[in-house]
């Protein structure tokens, strides 16, 4: 049987307890969705004592389906004052699972001062233990010491100086399977900031001496299925460029049809996009003993992730993404692939959102604090945020906290947290979606962009974000998303999984179902936290100004977008 | 014989990239990434000619990075 951890933070203790029957079938965002409509008052404090930090793995965890092993964090959001979902590859799931371990929520906040990190032992025993000499060191020393402490077998979720700072920008990093970098992370929406002010620095977890076995309802059938399942998406896998190249292959698409964000949402082509597309990636792989194709996860076929090397062939950063770079790239006017690098290296270390971070800098450019494509001043902002002096704290808070203060009229959010790497004009069933999701503005909560979708005309982009946003719901359940679209052409297949480990009916309707579920579970939960229609709404300017790269405005009638969610 | 995604094609004189991806029953749209011997070509490369052995790979973004 599952069991899952509660951490009293107020008591400073860890109960090991059975994991609850009624969310037996639900794992990463359907069940944080569930688990928080029941738990979390929606009109919590996000930094206050009744908010938890809830820490799960999916539905098919323990299981050898691929990349069945994410990691979902959840929330109320400190950035958006919403529900949150963030999840993200690496090994600390597959170790969870490992001791059996499906849910981890942490609740209240301690008495006195003081940091502390959840540790579980080989066999499975947690406890909570002093952190204080850990107190705002970094998650690259952080997880170094772990590692010299408890030997190269663990796995760590962790904050930086970030997340106990409380920015809300700070995300949670997970360490990655094989390199150990804590370079995975759970980005989005300032869940570090709800960790740290649970003073939690970290969850270790250690290799368990003996692997929890999964009970399943019909093991036989489910091995026939998975096999079939990761064959599907291993033969899908080899003709995608995130497994050839990586998710900076994007850049390719989006720099030509003008998705791809330049100096701030400017609508503008960026004439030195080579300078930070595939191509030169790969050159600087092959050039400095980098590499790509590699899972940050155990059993991962898709293998997207990376290692970046600098100029000398040193360790830089890995899972290093298209969006970190089309944000601190282009939408900075920034076209040197390095110095992004570096950004995102400097992000991962102290915690923070690349999105976020990459979108206050060019909040920073457009109101003329620093010059456009001025990538040391840049990287100064980022030192500030490490060294927490007053600017670089505003700039911890992300694009709108630095927009307003700046008096930026054109600001890039919707319900507060920035938007990622697609300009919505020219691909409007992601403006849709960025619009309406509960996520707020989200590159994982349903991306519409390619021909099948844009090329249907406009009616048929509401349409489209809906699918797609149950999609994700069930998606970000079940597996990562890259793995989910290899396997788009046989999605029947995951009720047929679904019933050979909980029974019931192979039927695909109880996936899209638990989908719908979890999108509508959000929906409420914003609601009753005070969010309202005008929340689901991109910023004036997407409406007002045209791209220059196509002369498209951001065109969706409210009606439109409304009628969305009538399922 | 050229490969075009795993798929063998009879290589001719003067093919093109594009010549040999249609060939292949491949289509190539605003959403594919094109790799000639693992080196991304752009969309406005594929009428250069390819020699016999030629690796190509075409590649679509299914979703987003």
């Amino acid at each position: 049987m599952w069991s899952k951890l509660s951490v009293d933070m107020k008591n400073l203790s860890v109960a090991k307890e059975p994991y609850d029957k009624e969310y037996e079938e639900l794992g990463g965002r359907s069940l944080i969705a569930q688990y928080m409509i029941k738990n979390v008052p929606p009109t919590c404090d996000p930094l206050g004592n009744d908010n938890q930090l809830i820490i799960c793995t999916s539905i098919f965890a323990g299981t050898k389906l691929t990349t069945a092993h994410r990691l979902s964090v959840g929330g109320k959001s400190p950035l958006t004052g919403g529900i949150k979902e963030s999840n993200s590859g690496g090994f600390a799931a597959y170790q969870l699972a490992g001791h059996g371990i499906k849910l981890i929520t942490v609740k209240d906040m301690p008495l006195s001062e003081g940091l502390w990190y959840l540790h579980i032992d080989s066999n499975g025993n947690a406890s909570l233990e002093d952190a204080d000499e850990y107190k705002e060191m970094n998650n690259y020393d952080f997880v170094d010491k772990m590692h010299e402490k408890y030997g190269d077998k663990i796995a760590t979720i962790s904050i930086g100086a970030g997340g106990e700072r409380l920015y809300k920008s700070a995300s949670i990093q997970i360490s990655e399977f094989n390199s150990n970098h804590p370079s995975r992370a759970a980005a989005r929406g300032g869940l570090g900031a709800l960790m740290g002010s649970k003073k939690l620095k970290a969850v270790v977890i250690e290799n368990p001496v003996e692997r929890y076995e999964v009970e399943y309802k019909d093991k036989e059938k489910f091995e026939e299925l998975v096999q079939s399942f990761n064959k599907l998406v291993a033969e899908g896998a080899k003709n995608d460029p995130f497994h050839n190249i990586g998710t900076i292959s994007t850049i390719e698409v989006t720099a030509n049809n003008g998705v791809l964000p330049v100096d701030n949402f400017s609508g503008k082509l960026f004439s030195e996009y080579k300078e930070v597309g595939a191509a030169k990636f790969m050159t600087n792989l092959a050039t400095r003993g980098g590499r790509n194709k590699v899972s940050c996860q155990p059993g991962c076929v898709v293998q997207c992730s990376n290692c970046y090397n600098d100029k000398d062939g040193n360790y830089l950063t890995s899972g290093f993404e298209y969006e970190t770079i089309a944000i601190m790239g282009p939408n900075c006017h920034i076209s040197d692939l390095d110095v992004i690098a570096q950004m995102d290296r400097i992000c991962d270390n102290l915690g923070v959102d690349t999105i976020e971070t990459g979108n206050a800098v060019a909040m920073c450019m457009e109101t003329g604090k620093i010059n456009w494509g001025d990538a040391k001043a840049a990287i100064s902002l980022l030192r500030e945020m490490e060294e927490g002096t007053e600017f670089g704290r505003l700039m911890g808070d992300g694009c709108e906290a630095v927009g307003k203060k700046l008096g930026c009229e054109r600001i890039p959010v919707v319900k507060h947290q920035s938007i990622p790497g697609y300009d919505p004009r020219n691909t409007k069933g992601t403006g849709i979606t960025y619009s309406t999701s509960p996520m707020g503005a989200d590159h994982t909560a349903g991306i519409t962009m390619g021909r099948a979708f844009d090329d249907c005309g406009r009616s048929a982009q509401a349409y489209a974000s809906n699918k797609l946003q149950v999609a994700m719901c069930f998606s970000d359940s079940m597996m990562c998303l890259f793995a989910f679209a290899n396997a788009a052409t046989n999605l029947p297949i995951l009720g047929g999984l679904m019933a050979a480990l909980y029974g019931g009916p192979a039927d695909f309707n109880r996936v899209a179902m638990l989908g719908v579920k979890t999108l509508l579970t959000e929906r409420a939960y914003n609601k009753i936290a005070g969010m309202k229609q005008e929340d689901d709404r991109l910023p004036e300017f997407f409406y007002k100004e045209r791209s220059a790269a196509t002369g498209s405005k951001f065109d969706i009638i409210d009606h439109e977008m409304e009628v969305l969610f009538d399922f | 014989m050229i490969t075009v995604n795993n798929k063998i094609i009879i290589h001719h004189e003067g093919m093109t990239v594009e010549d040999a991806v249609l060939d292949a029953g491949e289509a190539v749209d605003s959403m594919t990434i094109i790799m000639v011997d693992k080196k991304i070509i752009q969309h406005d490369q594929i009428d250069e000619i390819i020699a016999d052995n030629t690796n190509i790979k075409v590649l679509r973004i299914l979703s987003g990075g």
